[in-house]
């Protein structure tokens, strides 16, 4: 028992250290997105969760080509598989209303950046891609790409994922003092 | 939406249960129904009712994660015979950490 406790303690330990991180400070509704190899993850919060009640929209910087996601969710996250190179700016068909309270921008979108090569790449099971969108996009008269920027900074947060393992461990590790302590009277 | 979540849902009691049940070693069958209650009723909170009031991922992983295990922590102490904190807080941590690695294995 003590020896599966050591094996899983230091597979936790390095997992502290591989954990992925990634920061977005804005209050109020906002777009979190993250990108690994062809998969973007868009997550909203505050609003937005998957599947949402408005379309979620891919715009190509460069090309302006715009496609209409359909909701493919990984809990309240939407996915965005197989996606070509490129610059891209996601957001919802109907935008989040300006949360003038907020301490940060209320977004009109979020970018992200694929530079892997997409071509061999295959939806997952579940997943209805994407279809033109032939409408204007929301923030197409935005020159800076915020709905409102109430503009009174906000708090940094940062990646959770270390600071999950290491409060865990610390629980695990005051857990076994207290056992130690308790088997030694 | 729902079968992502309740793929999740599954992994982490598959992973949650047999954690709990080998850490209170005999009285396994009642702790593991204990965790398959409090895991169920904080994964649910913790993915449909705090999306509503965190802003940010690292709020999410972070409020969630850490209240899941201290809830958990404090049912299996409460329900262990005789009270057990210190391996409530070793079954919640472990048990809770190996799901949280899992997830960000395989969900990414």
């Amino acid at each position: 028992m003590k020896a599966y406790y050591l094996i899983e303690m230091g597979f936790v330990a390095l997992m502290a250290y591989a954990a992925p991180s990634s920061a977005n400070c804005a209050m109020g509704p906002t777009y979190d997105i993250n990108v690994r190899d062809n998969t973007v993850m868009i997550c909203a919060y505050g609003e937005g969760m998957c599947p949402y009640t408005s379309a979620l929209l891919r715009q190509n910087v460069k090309t302006g080509e715009t496609v209409e996601l359909h909701a493919f969710c990984a809990e309240i996250c939407y996915l965005d598989e197989c996606v070509p190179p490129g610059t891209y700016r996601y957001g919802f068909a109907q935008p989040f209303d300006c949360h003038p309270g907020a301490c940060g921008p209320t977004e009109f979108y979020g970018e992200a950046e694929v530079d892997q090569d997409s071509t061999s790449c295959e939806l997952s099971e579940g997943n209805q891609g994407t279809v033109a969108y032939e409408l204007d996009v929301p923030w197409k008269d935005s020159s800076d790409g915020l709905v409102c920027d109430p503009g009174t900074g906000c708090v940094h947060a940062g990646s959770g994922a270390p600071t999950v393992f290491f409060f865990n461990i610390g629980i695990m590790i005051l857990a076994c003092c207290l056992r130690a302590r308790r088997h030694r009277r | 939406m729902m079968t992502g979540y309740l793929t999740a849902l599954v992994i982490t009691l598959a992973i949650e249960i047999p954690i709990v049940a080998l850490v209170f070693k005999g009285q396994r069958a009642r702790m593991a129904l204990c965790c398959l209650v409090a895991t169920t009723a904080t994964h649910l909170a913790m993915h449909f009712l705090l999306p509503r009031v965190v802003s940010s991922y690292q709020q999410f992983i972070l409020v969630g994660e850490l209240m899941a295990t201290i809830i958990e922590a404090l049912v299996y102490a409460l329900s262990s015979r005789p009270r057990d904190w210190s391996r409530a807080m070793l079954a919640s941590a472990l048990a809770n950490t190996t799901s949280y690695a899992a997830g960000l294995i395989l969900i990414g």
